[in-house]
């Protein structure tokens, strides 16, 4: 081809040079000409990250000022701004049950009722749970709030009541909690909700239909014997199906079958303990598994078995 | 004065009334006169259509008996004007430009069309001048507008507004008076256009020895010999012999056809848009990707099972996906194009108007493109000077110029262009614009009369290049008399010549000879073929210039476009030395040692010198090019990484135009194979569409930026919850995308302030590290902040501390824990806790969605002040309150926000994020004036002016 030589003196003038891939990378990690690193200079280095230090830390500034200001304005560090149903807890509060299985998604209470190796997980669970009733006296600050309260002394403001541990005799540490025994006890709780106050089934006239006989028998007889008693909320547990009420057996509440009123409202007193309620498997049918379902009674206890309002469900299995 | 103005347009006759004096009164003589012209029309092959319309602000106001005529005339008058209305065979059409009374609004009736201004109204008051309705009004009115109106306006003196009109279906269009010709002769040319294509060519050709006067052309085979005559089309190759040719090839196979195919075959690369949009997906997904895969490290080190990693995974790359990205295209390419058509630039490949922004190169065909295609006489050289017919004072300078004179007979005589009987001049482009030129400064009809003269004496009259006129002459023609022509005159002419010659005209000179008539009787019997009459000794009349001139509005608008960074280069056929002249002309070149590169010169350039010369030389004039070497230059251009636009119109662009990132061709002008292989046509040749292509082109590519960083931002607080739910296991906060209105209606708002003022962008992409620094470093952390911050609040409220949320989300999230201890002990089932999750998620959302919308105020802008700007842009301002209300839609609808879990949220829930808010406003308008500035020694602009 013909080449055009007047033009040619470009070609020499003005070749593109071009570096190596390689080589590119190597400049950009380090820069000899510039002593650029990773593309900067240390002196943008130092730039950026002073720019990004004043940044964020008015970032995080106006975080901390308006976090500080939110907690200062609205939180109390004892009292919940949102109450009962201005909140989302809302008015009727949980019923939960100790021991808990080791897998968190099962409800099932398993283990071999001779073994003590099978049954040391429940009694050690259970000695963990109930261990902040045990040292109450000891734990500092707690001791001296604690009044005996009863239904005639509700505890005043900043006073908790006592729980007594021997009032669950025979579930209790010393007995492993009647594990070995294969007739467990089973401890309930209900949640607390700040402020919240049970509205009783103190009318024994008038207990709702759906109770259990045995329940309504057994608050006829405590209340006889003291009319006061009838400010509990009461727990009855039963089997799930005709089967299961047949395997559970007799099924004891103690120290009663519902958890004192003077307990209530709770308002996050120093030392305050939930009150407890032991449920005692007497004599449970071995080698089956039992469904079992405690529910809490109170007029402002919201029922709804799918939704698991105002119920606790577990499965007790002994071999 | 003329009453009644004739005038021709194409094939349009337009009649105009024109006596504004009387409100265009139709007296006799007007009468008459239409008739007669209508008549003329009706049987004229040259006249498609006529168009009737008036001077002033009045169409007629019917009839002027001022001209007392016998009555008998009258009525033989008027029934000959109604009859011409009723029985003219073609197309008529009524531009109303004002009110038309009587006759006028009967004769309307019987138009085809009519097009009105909005000041028009129709007035029929036969009633009231007690005479019968005239001009078959009783029969065309009722079947036009109904018995009801048109007993209204006949016997009741109803007086009909334009716009009671349209809705009657009395007219045709409405226009604003200003716009009336203007949008009317629109519609004229559309319907014209149509015509054209109904209308088949023909030609004249021996086929098989048989003679057909009128075969269609599209028949046409190779073999016919066809009989050419000046403005005849024949799409076939042919070998011309004397005014006879013979097909050798058609379609696919001629020259036009083979350049055809190459258009066709090659395939454009990719748009830039679609490289960037390409390359953004890419480095999109390498993040989301790396991100999943970090987040499924995470997870999988911290304990969490596989089904739960892959949710994680998935939501994360889910959440990176910027959803609004196509639709925001979309909405911006189209709402683009159609406001392009409204400047008569049709946009038929949508991502070609936003390469059109980024455009670096364009190449310019000068021919039709930057010139008018029209030869024009611009200077004439007369002893011994130059005049240019520009001048204002032209033709008073040379009114009694003998020379002048003498040209015009020359000019007119020494032609083979006629003058078509509608005015039209057809014939070769120079003689037709000597002929034009000499219509445009004396009355045609004189040359006849010195026709006339011919009779008693021959004239030899010749023209022709000036170096060969000027040795055949030995006199000149002075002011006032004829002189021997010295060397003196010898050289002023060669000067002359050369002068004109430089400037890139046709140069022409003209002489003429007496012949004496002894010698030559009237019987002479001339032959041109072997001449038999002397053409030595002539008289130098003068030289002409001719050029095709540039188009007016090409000038200022290669000046706007060279000052917006893009090169523009000229790539023609034409000769270097009009291509030098025509390129410094419209500002191509700015100084007369432009570097012009002959085909020849590329030719002999290896593709690396082409590529060393167009980086070393800016303003280049491609001269003398072929098809393929315009191709060879486009592809160049593009190796250089330029953005390339070529504009053409001929059919030897299409490969170029095919080739170029944005083929521009003429509306009007351009080849029926240029407009197919073209991405935008300027409807209306004009050039300066082409800067407001690229206005609208770099606009779009803004928003675009805009948008995306709109979109990005609200990535990260999409993306950064899962990081926190993983790493300090705190209930996940959620969002949900309802930011894809603004998004969208980003792309609506108004060019910035230097759109036009910077260079094309090169290499600056869609998504830049200075707007991920910017998205994910600054403004995402800060609507993240709001988020976290409404969330702890909530949580908060109701009595989880934030100190007390991290480490929660095992016990959390486990259906099974119907007790977890909240930081003032109370305890919450599984159910409470879900619900207590959804109003944070919910928060957290309209906390986000609230900074969100103020992240669509900062991205309206990327340099501006939006103090400046304002909020003008009421599809974004809708779009934000759109945004807002939907996300409370999903907040409080019952259902709905049980669909999406979110949740009702208490009042003040919703202005948590008002101070984030504030300071991404507060940010974002500092940084921006830091970049106006170029404060911190330009910090932010390096930053992140994305």
């Amino acid at each position: 081809m013909q080449r055009n030589v007047k033009l040619e003196e470009f070609e020499i003038e003005t070749k593109p040079s071009r570096s190596s891939e390689r080589g590119k990378v190597r400049n950009f990690i380090y820069d000899g000409n510039t002593g650029a690193f990773l593309g900067r200079t240390p002196e943008s280095w130092g730039k950026i990250i002073i720019f990004y230090i004043v940044f964020y830390a008015s970032l995080v500034a106006l975080f901390a000022i308006c976090m500080v200001t939110f907690h200062q304005q609205f939180i109390n560090p004892r009292v919940p701004r949102l109450q009962l149903d201005r909140g989302l807890i809302g008015t009727s509060p949980g019923l939960g049950f100790r021991p808990l299985p080791p897998d968190v998604r099962s409800t099932l209470i398993w283990y071999k009722g001779t073994s003590y190796e099978s049954y040391k997980y429940w009694e050690d669970q259970l000695k963990e749970f109930l261990s902040v009733y045990k040292m109450k006296g000891q734990t500092a600050g707690a001791g001296q709030n604690i009044f005996n309260c009863d239904f005639r002394n509700p505890p005043p403001p900043g006073k908790v009541c006592d729980v007594d541990i021997r009032g669950w005799e025979p579930c209790i540490e010393e007995n492993h909690f009647s594990f070995h025994k294969s007739s467990p006890c089973i401890f309930l709780k209900l949640n607390r909700i700040y402020g919240w106050r049970p509205e009783f089934f103190n009318d024994t006239q008038h207990l709702p239909q759906e109770m259990p006989v045995e329940l309504q028998m057994q608050i006829k007889n405590i209340t006889e014997y003291n009319r006061d008693y009838a400010n509990m909320v009461w727990v009855s547990c039963q089997g799930e199906t005709p089967a299961d009420k047949e395997n559970v057996g007799v099924v004891r509440y103690l120290p009663y079958p519902g958890f004192p009123g003077y307990f209530y409202p709770y308002q996050n007193a120093e030392g305050y303990l939930s009150p407890l309620v032991a449920v005692h498997l007497v004599r449970p049918k071995t080698g089956i598994v039992i469904n079992i379902e405690c529910r809490a009674w109170a007029k402002n206890i919201k029922y709804d078995r799918r939704e698991k309002l105002g119920v606790v469900h577990f499965e007790v299995m002994i071999e | 004065m003329d009453t009644i103005i004739e005038t021709t347009r194409g094939t349009v006759k337009v009649i105009r009334f024109n006596k504004p004096q009387k409100k265009n009164a139709i007296d006799g003589d007007m009468y008459l006169r239409v008739t007669k012209i209508l008549n003329t029309a009706a049987s004229d092959d040259e006249v498609s259509m006529v168009v009737l319309t008036g001077t002033g602000d009045f169409y007629s106001s019917g009839n002027d008996y001022s001209v007392s005529r016998p009555e008998g005339a009258w009525l033989q008058i008027l029934g000959d004007f109604i009859k011409a209305f009723i029985t003219f065979p073609k197309l008529l059409i009524a531009i109303v430009n004002g009110p038309a009374i009587g006759i006028a609004a009967t004769t309307l009736a019987l138009c085809d069309m009519v097009f009105a201004s909005e000041n028009a109204y129709f007035y029929t008051p036969f009633s009231k001048l007690q005479i019968t309705a005239e001009g078959g009004s009783t029969l065309t009115f009722p079947r036009l507008i109904g018995q009801r109106k048109a007993a209204e306006m006949l016997l009741f003196n109803h007086k009909m507004t334009a716009k009671e009109g349209l809705e009657s279906g009395f007219i045709n269009r409405v226009y604003k008076p200003e716009e009336l010709q203007s949008k009317a002769w629109e519609k004229i040319q559309e319907i014209l256009k149509s015509f054209n294509k109904m209308i088949p060519m023909s030609t004249k050709c021996i086929r098989d020895g048989v003679w057909n006067s009128d075969l269609p052309v599209s028949s046409l085979v190779k073999g016919d010999i066809v009989h050419i005559k000046a403005g005849d089309v024949i799409p076939a190759d042919i070998r011309i012999i004397e005014s006879k040719g013979v097909v050798l090839c058609c379609g696919d196979l001629t020259a036009l056809g083979r350049v055809a195919g190459l258009a066709a075959r090659l395939q454009p690369e990719p748009s830039p848009l679609a490289r960037e949009i390409r390359r953004f997906m890419r480095y999109m997904s390498i993040w989301a990707l790396s991100l999943g895969v970090i987040i499924a490290t995470a997870s999988i080190i911290l304990g969490y099972p596989f089904i739960q990693t892959t949710i994680f995974v998935i939501g994360m790359i889910v959440a990176n996906i910027p959803e609004g990205l196509q639709p925001t295209i979309t909405a911006s390419l189209t709402l683009t194009a159609q406001r392009m058509v409204k400047k008569n630039c049709l946009v038929k490949n949508l991502e070609a108007i936003e390469a059109l922004g980024a455009v670096t190169t364009i190449c310019s065909d000068k021919t039709g493109t930057l010139t008018k295609n029209k030869m024009c006489v611009r200077h004439i050289w007369i002893w011994d000077r130059k005049y240019s017919v520009a001048d204002p004072d032209f033709e008073s300078t040379l009114q009694v110029n003998q020379a002048l004179k003498a040209i015009k007979i020359c000019g007119a005589l020494c032609s083979t262009a006629v003058i078509l009987p509608n005015g039209d001049i057809q014939g070769d482009a120079s003689e037709t614009a000597i002929l034009n030129f000499l219509c445009a400064y004396d009355d045609p009809v004189t040359a006849s009369v010195h026709l006339n003269k011919r009779l008693s004496r021959y004239v030899v009259v010749i023209k022709g290049a000036p170096e060969c006129i000027l040795s055949r002459c030995t006199a000149v023609v002075m002011e006032n008399g004829n002189v021997n022509i010295t060397n003196e005159v010898k050289k002023a002419a060669d000067n002359a010549t050369e002068d004109l010659a430089n400037t890139g005209e046709r140069v022409l000179a003209f002489a003429d000879l007496i012949l004496d008539p002894k010698e030559f009787p009237m019987s002479f019997d001339f032959d041109t073929e072997e001449i038999n009459f002397p053409l030595e000794g002539l008289r130098l009349i003068g030289i002409i210039g001719l050029k095709d001139p540039p188009r007016d509005e090409v000038r200022q608008a290669i000046e706007r476009v060279r000052a917006a960074g893009i090169r523009v280069m000229m790539v023609t056929g034409d000769h270097p030395a009009t291509a030098r002249a025509v390129a410094i002309e419209v500002g191509i070149a700015t100084t007369a040692a432009c570097h012009v590169i002959t085909g020849n010169d590329l030719r002999n350039m290896t593709s690396d010198l082409l590529y060393l010369t167009l980086e070393k030389h800016h303003e280049i004039v491609f001269a003398r090019t072929s098809p393929t070497q315009k191709l060879q230059i486009v592809e160049a251009c593009q190796r250089q990484g330029s953005v390339v636009a070529v504009t053409g119109d001929g059919v030897n662009d299409a490969p170029a135009l095919r080739r170029a990132d944005i083929g521009i061709s003429m509306g009007i002008t351009g080849s029926q194979v240029s407009k197919q292989t073209a991405d935008i046509i300027l409807m209306d040749d004009n050039f300066a569409t082409i800067v407001l292509g690229i206005e609208e082109g770099r606009k779009i590519f803004d928003n675009l930026k805009k948008s995306v960083c709109y979109i990005l931002i609200s990535n990260v607080p999409e993306v950064l919850p899962v990081f926190m739910f993983i790493l300090f296991s705190i209930p996940l906060p959620l969002d949900l995308g309802t930011d894809m209105w603004p998004a969208v209606s980003l792309s609506y708002e108004k060019a910035e302030a230097d759109v036009m003022e910077r260079p094309p962008r090169h290499g600056d992409p869609l998504v830049s590290a200075r707007m991920l620094r910017l998205v994910y470093g600054h403004l995402g952390l800060i609507e993240f902040a709001a988020g976290m911050y409404a969330y702890f609040t909530v949580m908060a409220e109701h009595g989880f501390y934030p100190a007390d949320l991290f480490g929660i989300r095992e016990r959390w999230d486990n259906e099974a824990v119907n007790d977890v201890r909240d930081s003032l002990g109370q305890e919450w089932t599984y159910a409470e806790r879900k619900e207590l999750e959804r109003a944070c998620q919910a928060t957290y959302f309209i906390a986000v969605v609230i900074t969100q919308m103020m992240n669509g105020v900062i991205c309206k802008t990327r340099f501006n002040s939006i103090r400046d700007v304002g909020m003008k842009n009421h599809v974004l301002n809708i779009g934000l309150l759109f945004e807002l209300v939907l996300a409370y839609g999903l907040c409080y609808l019952p259902g709905i926000n049980n669909f999406f879990c979110t949740y009702p949220l208490r009042l003040q829930w919703l202005f948590l994020a008002i101070p984030f808010s504030a300071l991404l406003l507060a940010f974002g308008e500092f940084r921006k004036y830091c970049i106006r500035k170029k404060l911190f020694g330009g910090w932010y602009n390096e930053m992140t002016f994305y």
